[in-house]
């Protein structure tokens, strides 16, 4: 009942719930019950796992849940944390609060199937919690992510080349279409009416849509013929006598729309392994184990 | 340019914004989707505790007999909870809506009390087979809690964009679409099982 009321109120806002501390690296101790070895080691083991299954598992230590009932500061900073890739939700949480001996694994949508709750519970009570009763923080958490690695190995291993997703429009499309439209579009709009150069656009957005988006709904066609259009005839209002002197001026207005198409098709779209780590976008639905020491 | 020139292609752009988003109905589409899989996301993780029971109730049973009552309660609940026919349409049905949420706030009740029994007795406790349930039974109790807090959430936006202006428009006379239920918290009700071990 304790469990259920506090999520309630959480949901409305109505308790200061524990803040999610911000990603730091694959360990975040907070609480300093690892030494720095220790923490360099497991972070190691981590980047490991990771460059070679692409499974993204993190540690969070904390001093306390601070009245936060473990399964719901879990969830919480697992999903804003985004670990695992955005395609695969396949990362791993390993929460532990010091000052109530608690821990959880909490595991993503994707590992769902290889990482079962028992197998979670069952790496918390026979590996964990014998190794913290004895205060072996390290080797407890550095036992358990092998176990995790062992039992998630198989569910994902890098394909040979990273495919590409349908809806994801390749760039250089792209900017080979964007070119191609600012050298037409000019062309065409000098010699029509305003009426003839909305049909234009019109087209240009059509042919854009099913350029760009392979797997495109009706509603976007749709859409983009309206944007093409529109912009067509805006383009032929707002600044007709610059057509006669050439392209010169046309693209820069042009260039903006079609940025922002690009935009569009490719948000969300981020690279990995840049520098520091951070979460690829993963989800997770309460999967997990919790157990205590 | 002129004056006119300008009002014109002013007019063109508004027209053009308030097209795509004014209405909302883009939006109200997504919302009303974002709904429907925040509910069978709900039914999926009742279903899966629906289906852990009877392995449950007969690895109990193997060890601590004599709690006929608990395991009793715990069969029939699940039983009436398996009369409801859950379906999408559940959502929109109020007077169902409140059923299925008490069918499956007494099984969550039955299952606590079991959950409770179980403390009495030792070998259960420390057999493989009850702990592995045990672990998945938890499991989807945590489940079933976040999915019900997406589905809260999912509704709660749903149903503000439906009675806010202008968005109410398109949600009556375009969509059809209409306040949804959401989950209620009645003392007694969902009291959800919290093992600890």
């Amino acid at each position: 009942m304790a469990t259920l009321l506090t999520w309630q109120l959480t949901a409305a806002g109505l308790t200061a719930a524990l803040e999610v501390p911000p990603l730091q690296g694959r360990v975040n101790d907070l609480s300093g019950i690892l030494s720095n070895i220790d923490t360099a080691r497991l972070d190691q083991q981590l980047a490991a796992i990771e460059s070679e299954t692409t499974n993204q598992i993190a540690i969070l230590i904390i001093p306390s849940l601070e009245g936060n009932p473990i399964e719901d500061f879990s969830i919480r900073v697992a999903r804003t944390w985004a670990l695992g890739q955005k395609s695969r939700n396949n990362g791993v949480l390993i929460l532990m609060a010091v000052q109530e001996r608690e821990v959880r694994i909490e595991v993503g949508y994707g590992l769902e199937g290889a990482l079962t709750d028992a197998q979670s519970s069952y790496i918390i009570r026979n590996i964990m919690i014998p190794e913290f009763r004895q205060q072996q923080y390290a080797n407890g958490l550095s036992r358990a992510v092998d176990a995790i690695a062992a039992a998630i190995a198989g569910e994902f291993r890098p394909e040979p080349k990273a495919p590409v997703s349908d809806s994801e429009p390749d760039p250089l499309t792209a900017l080979f279409l964007s070119v191609l439209l600012l050298t037409m579009i000019p062309i065409f709009i000098r010699s029509f009416q305003p009426v003839t150069s909305g049909f234009v656009g019109a087209g240009l957005g059509l042919l854009n849509t099913l350029w760009l988006f392979r797997a495109a709904s009706l509603w976007l066609y749709l859409l983009f013929a309206l944007v093409g259009s529109a912009a067509a005839i805006l383009f032929y209002y707002l600044n007709p006598a610059s057509f006669g002197r050439g392209l010169r001026r046309g693209p820069t207005v042009w260039s903006g729309g079609t940025r922002g198409i690009d935009l569009g098709g490719t948000g969300g779209w981020r690279g990995l392994g840049g520098g520091g780590f951070s979460g690829g976008g993963g989800s997770f639905g309460g999967g997990g184990a919790s157990g205590r020491w | 340019m002129t004056t006119q020139v300008r009002i014109q292609t002013i007019f063109i752009l508004t027209l053009c914004t308030t097209l795509f988003t004014g209405c909302g109905y883009n939006t109200l589409q997504a919302m009303d989707e974002k709904v429907i899989a925040a509910w069978s996301e709900v039914q999926n993780q009742y279903q899966r505790r629906y289906d852990l029971i009877p392995n449950l109730v007969e690895t109990v049973k193997g060890f601590a007999r004599q709690e006929e009552t608990v395991l009793r309660e715990v069969t029939e609940a699940r039983s009436r909870v398996g009369q409801i026919q859950i379906s999408k349409e559940l959502i929109n049905d109020p007077k169902a809506f409140a059923q299925f949420q008490e069918a499956q706030g007494q099984l969550s009740g039955a299952l606590s009390r079991l959950l409770l029994v179980v403390e009495r007795y030792p070998e259960l406790k420390s057999n493989q087979n009850f702990l592995t349930l045990q672990a998945q039974l938890e499991g989807t109790e945590n489940r079933i809690a976040v999915a019900r807090r997406d589905y809260i959430q999912a509704v709660q936006e749903y149903n503000s964009a439906v009675r806010a202006f202008p968005t109410n428009l398109t949600a009556k006379y375009l969509l059809g679409l209409k306040v949804r239920e959401n989950f209620a918290a009645s003392p007694g009700v969902q009291e959800a099982p919290k093992v600890k071990f």
